[in-house]
């Protein structure tokens, strides 16, 4: 891991006045819902979609930039630089969950009892929700161009909720169903609301996984010089 | 195109594809000794599903349905901690006709009918859900999740 592009990786989030706007609204939801009877109802959402939009940012639009070529002129090792760029996204995603996480507890002192153990669950539920997103990101973006890793990501999630849906309705082809319900479960698995071992392990496995395939990639890729 | 460097660069992230075998074998192991959904660890005695109509207007007893799954780890902790106690597994015996829904559609792409029809008429979303409801369906109350002993116990006692 360097440290040098973890810290510049933060430092480029955090000083970012469009990050700033978005942990304000962060800030905000989760004391606006603190005051709901189900505790968390708002704030992992939006740190999944903080997930996708600062995961989508290494390699892939890096490629596309230019950028990638004159940080590879560095006797920089790419797995190195890949994997200090995850770990520094998700530094900021991981700062805005806990933000987030803050912001209901105070929130929810003023109104009565702290739910400690479903607050906790949801932050480390969150936070293996996004260790996976993040890290399927880079390995899209270590394959393709721009924002191609977003818009396969967004896209590959939508589409399986339709074929299932147009499956499920058919009542036919139940083996098919089978097969997208495995992908689904594995890609994009529902956080669950309680501490959930198995879900941990899945969500963790399958981003080292993808980080593994990744690194590859990215380390048979050509980088050529300027910009797309 | 060009290649920036030697081969120290492009070279195999040994401990991350270690790390990512460890968490496989962990994930692996852990499906493999996680319990099963069919009741063997319950000592709630479950009815079936096709008896539960009769049995409840029988004895004027509202119906726990359980909407569970194998894969769901919260499920089984909801077996460990609720059903398989001895107090609260007698308590919902003696006031409740207890039926244990099971879904499939993870495992077999479907449901069979009388479940799907049950999971879309009390909008299940998330497993577990327990729902409380009378002789005739109407819903006294519900749990989503599992969020311990102590919620699932107030609500069984809203459902009364």
């Amino acid at each position: 891991m360097s440290g040098v592009v973890m810290v510049e990786t933060i430092r480029r989030h955090v000083t970012n006045a469009g990050y700033l706007a978005f942990l304000g609204l962060v800030a905000i939801v989760a004391i606006a819902a603190s005051h709901f009877d189900r505790p968390t109802a708002a704030w992992p959402t939006l740190i999944w979609l903080l997930a996708v939009i600062t995961g989508a940012g290494p390699i892939g639009p890096e490629f596309s930039s230019g950028t990638l070529q004159l940080i590879l002129v560095k006797p920089l090792n790419r797995a190195t630089y890949l994997l200090s760029r995850v770990a520094g996204v998700l530094c900021v995603v991981w700062l805005t969950a806990l933000v987030a996480f803050t912001c209901e507890v105070i929130g929810r002192a003023f109104t009565g009892a702290i739910p400690w153990q479903v607050l906790a669950t949801a932050l480390l539920n969150s936070m293996a929700d996004t260790l996976l997103t993040v890290s399927l990101l880079v390995l899209l973006g270590s394959i393709t161009r721009a924002y191609f890793n977003a818009a396969i990501y967004v896209g590959t999630q939508i589409g399986i909720s339709v074929i299932t849906g147009v499956l499920t309705m058919s009542h036919r082809f139940p083996a098919v169903l089978q097969a997208i319900g495995t992908i689904d479960g594995n890609l994009f698995p529902d956080r669950p609301l309680t501490f959930d071992r198995d879900y941990l392990l899945l969500a963790a496995s399958n981003a080292a996984i993808a980080l593994v395939l990744a690194c590859f990639a990215f380390r048979e890729r050509e980088v050529p010089y300027g910009a797309d | 195109m060009v290649r920036t460097s030697g081969a120290h660069q492009r070279s195999v992230p040994l401990l991350l594809i270690l790390a990512a075998a460890a968490l496989l074998a962990g994930r692996v192991a852990s499906q493999w000794i996680a319990p099963q959904v069919d009741g063997a660890s319950s000592l709630v005695h479950w009815v079936r599903l096709e008896d539960a109509g009769r049995l409840a207007a029988i004895s004027n007893k509202p119906v726990l349905l359980d909407f569970t799954a194998a894969w769901c780890g919260p499920c089984h902790r909801l077996d460990a901690e609720v059903f398989a106690n001895a107090e609260l597994a007698r308590e919902i015996n003696e006031r409740f006709i207890p039926v244990r829904v099971i879904d499939r559609q993870r495992e077999d792409g479907r449901n069979v009918p009388p479940v799907a029809a049950l999971l879309q008429r009390f909008t299940v979303r998330v497993f577990p859900t327990v729902i409380f409801a009378d002789a005739r369906g109407t819903e006294l109350g519900r749990t989503e999740g599992f969020g311990g002993r102590g919620q699932f116990e107030k609500v069984m006692e809203q459902a009364r």
